[in-house]
């Protein structure tokens, strides 16, 4: 277990409850929730966020928007950024990459697939800060 | 007068009397306003059809988020009943933990063996399930963008009912009914699929180790 805090956005329910119970079994317990790109930028200000995982079809703002704002701001420029989205495509991740993504996964995943790309994440984010 | 009609002579080429040609010229307008009243006819039918067929689009629409709603709701509660699983057999796991196994026979050892693997099966299935569950998402994606054409269509044939003078009223009326009405998800991926294989994401990990590559260059 980490005491680390994700902030999970995506416009389902369904997907909201599947990741925060995914990564409840993989060792990470401490979550916050949003329902778009514009809860998330309010939820970041409020919450001690040290890890985003977002949807990229989102109403309102969707992720890639939301990315580029959390990348536009230097208090949370170097969060590490993981997008999990059923939109598949080369162009697609090229994008998502572009935007400054860290890592991405299509749905649907699995928990373990979350735990690996979450510790592969984590691992360059420090060896990059050292 | 007469050298006017001189044109309208008849197959024998005697010209016609005056009577015959207005009788002919009436007889033509009676049949050119005889197509008008078809025509007119054949317009207000489709004019009709069309605003029938508009005015049914939006119960279509509130149906299929009707079906999301209820797929989310069904879900939801699914993903409840997991947890309550998921807690009772880390329950069952840690409480199987504490069990003393110091001087139990080799049968009641391999009986707790058996436990333990049955809940560790266990533990695998309902996270299978969950990961199963991540098509109502997907579903949800699917009708969003089957909502998204049926509202272009609406839209579409309201703008066609817009040429229709005396519906331009009722057709203002029901674009602002259907814009109320229509309250479904807007994002949408129109390619949303349940149907990932490995391989999948295993080109989506290239592609990202090849960017990363080029950046640290």
């Amino acid at each position: 277990m980490t005491s680390m805090k994700i902030l999970v956005v995506d416009d389902s329910i369904t997907i909201r409850r599947i990741i925060t119970n995914a990564l409840k079994t993989v060792g990470f317990p401490d979550t916050v929730e949003a329902t778009n790109g514009k809860d998330a930028l309010e939820k970041l200000t409020n919450a001690n966020v040290d890890f985003i995982i977002t949807d990229w079809n989102m109403p309102e703002m969707n992720g890639l928007d939301f990315i580029k704002q959390v990348r536009a701001n230097p208090v949370y420029s170097s969060l590490p950024i993981l997008m999990i989205t059923t939109r598949g495509t080369e162009h697609d991740v090229i994008e998502a990459l572009q935007a400054k993504v860290n890592s991405y996964i299509v749905k649907p995943f699995t928990p373990q697939e979350l735990k690996e790309k979450i510790e592969v994440i984590l691992k360059t984010v420090q060896v990059n800060t050292v | 007068m007469n050298t006017k009609f001189n044109i309208h002579e008849s197959k024998k080429g005697e010209s016609m009397s005056y009577e015959e040609k207005s009788e002919k010229l009436e007889g033509t307008t009676e049949n050119v306003i005889t197509a008008l009243q078809k025509v007119i006819t054949l317009l207000d039918r489709i004019k009709n059809s069309i605003e029938e067929s508009s005015s049914k689009i939006p119960n279509a629409s509130i149906q299929l988020n009707t079906v999301t709603q209820a797929t989310e709701l069904a879900t939801v509660e699914i993903l409840d009943v997991l947890d309550l699983m998921g807690t009772k057999i880390h329950i069952l796991e840690n409480g199987m933990k504490e069990f003393d196994q110091d001087g139990i026979s080799e049968k009641q050892l391999l009986m707790l063996t058996g436990i333990k693997q049955t809940l560790a099966e266990l533990k695998e299935n309902t996270s299978n399930i969950t990961v199963a569950l991540q098509v109502q998402d997907i579903t949800a994606q699917k009708i969003g963008a089957a909502n998204h054409l049926i509202e272009s269509v609406r839209k579409e044939l309201l703008n066609e009912l817009n040429y229709f003078e005396t519906a331009r009223q009722k057709t203002d009326n029901a674009r602002r009914q259907f814009e109320v009405e229509i309250d479904g998800p807007k994002a949408f991926d129109l390619n949303a699929s349940y149907m990932k294989t490995p391989e999948h994401q295993s080109k989506i990990d290239e592609v990202i180790t090849a960017w990363q590559e080029k950046e640290a260059k």
